[in-house]
């Protein structure tokens, strides 16, 4: 059996859209609050069933369960960016500069991974570069995306379409987080959504480096 | 009017397009972590069934819409509509060439069943079935697809994988058989007596 070869095999963006939302989808309804066990687990006396107590425990079922989907969709976004990274770095040359102290060293190959992330991979991606890329060169790295595609057809305005958005952009985390790790780079990555009432698609990565 | 599959093409050259293997690995790692969620193999098909026919209700309105607006308000799915079933061949090739890139052959077997068949399938890039997943059909994504786009034009198929190149198949076949028709009100397909 031949695998067909792949470099210049495309499928339409909106199959990506749609799969992704399917994706999301999928994991906020596979992390089902867990409302029964926060309740039983809280009081004995089934006063946790009454009133304020029993709306906070929902609250936090409902943020668990949030995270659980977040997370979900984060680590197969590591999975995919992890790998997409592995055969566009393939025959990437990294750049030694040398007489550099150690500190010096490190921070010049952080940012040469990252400024590989933010064109090379998001070009693969999204078919553009990052828009922005802020650093304090001791492991922290912001990197805005004012118009992320996936976000860009999204209604703006509608509470809906935010909350599908947020659930969302744990993905694009996850593919940072995913690239770095292959680029010798372990992060932990958060994401700001910049969105106001007119621009849904704008937001902003937060790297730390461990 | 315009075949289908040259709306088809037409339609796929005006998509922007993103590299397939973005695609496939996504699809990869969504089928590692229903095999780690569902663990059985006939639930993680169920799930990927429904997955694909919500997309392929999404990708058959899209369709039709631009079909629509490239001929200027002659639909190609309204005119399609009021013949065969197996007509709707043509339509699913459309599709799946303007979603996919892929070029697909048809077989008609009789009145209510036929078969599509592809060699390229961008879901399938890269990847090899693990020997304890053998039975899976890692493509049934596909079959869901088929089945929310015919859904969408009023006709209820099962549709299922009949060959598949993981398993050592030289193509990938899909084989459609029509249900019923559904009825949409007095529709061109319902006929009072």
């Amino acid at each position: 059996m031949v695998l067909a070869v792949t470099n210049d095999m495309k499928v339409s963006e909106q199959m990506v859209e749609f799969l992704l939302s399917e994706l999301v989808l999928y994991a906020k309804d596979s992390c089902i609050p867990n409302n029964n066990k926060a309740s039983a687990a809280a009081g004995s006396s089934g006063e946790s069933q009454e009133g304020s107590a029993s709306a906070v425990e929902d609250e936090e079922a409902l943020t668990i369960a949030a995270e659980q989907a977040a997370a979900k969709l984060e680590r197969i976004g590591f999975a995919v960016g992890f790998r997409l990274t592995e055969r566009l770095a393939q025959n990437k040359t990294w750049n030694a500069v040398p007489n550099q102290d150690m500190a010096a060293a490190v921070s010049a190959q952080q940012l040469e991974a990252v400024k590989f992330l933010c064109k090379e991979v998001w070009t693969d991606i999204f078919g553009k570069q990052i828009d922005k890329l802020q650093t304090n060169h001791r492991g922290v790295f912001v990197l805005k995306d004012l118009n992320l595609k996936w976000l860009s057809r999204f209604p703006s305005g509608t509470e809906h379409a935010r909350v599908t958005a947020i659930r969302l952009l744990a993905f694009p985390c996850g593919l940072i987080r995913g690239s770095l790790s292959n680029l010798g780079i372990p992060a932990v990555v958060s994401c700001d959504f910049l969105a106001d009432g007119q621009n849904m698609a704008a937001c902003s990565f937060n790297i730390k480096v461990k | 009017m315009a075949s289908a599959s040259s709306v088809g093409n037409v339609l796929w050259h005006k998509q922007s397009k993103v590299n397939a293997e973005l695609f496939a690995l996504t699809y990869g790692a969504m089928v590692g972590e229903l095999m780690r969620d569902l663990e059985k193999t006939d639930k993680i098909q169920e799930e990927l069934d429904r997955m694909g026919h919500s997309i392929g209700i999404r990708c058959i309105e899209e369709f039709l819409a631009k079909s629509a607006a490239e001929h200027q308000g002659v639909s190609v799915g309204a005119a399609l509509k009021s013949q065969m079933f197996t007509d709707t061949s043509e339509l699913l090739k459309a599709s799946l060439k303007m979603f996919l890139g892929v070029t697909a052959e048809s077989t008609i077997k009789s009145d209510t069943s036929y078969t599509i068949t592809l060699v390229d399938n961008p879901l399938t890039i890269f990847v090899e079935l693990p020997e304890d997943r053998s039975e899976l059909e890692y493509s049934q994504l596909l079959c869901g697809m088929v089945r929310g786009m015919l859904e969408m034009l009023q006709y209820d198929v099962t549709c299922k994988m009949t060959q598949s190149q993981l398993k050592g198949s030289e193509v990938n076949e899909m084989l459609i058989d029509l249900k019923q028709v559904l009825q949409e009100g007095a529709g061109e397909d319902y006929h009072d007596e």
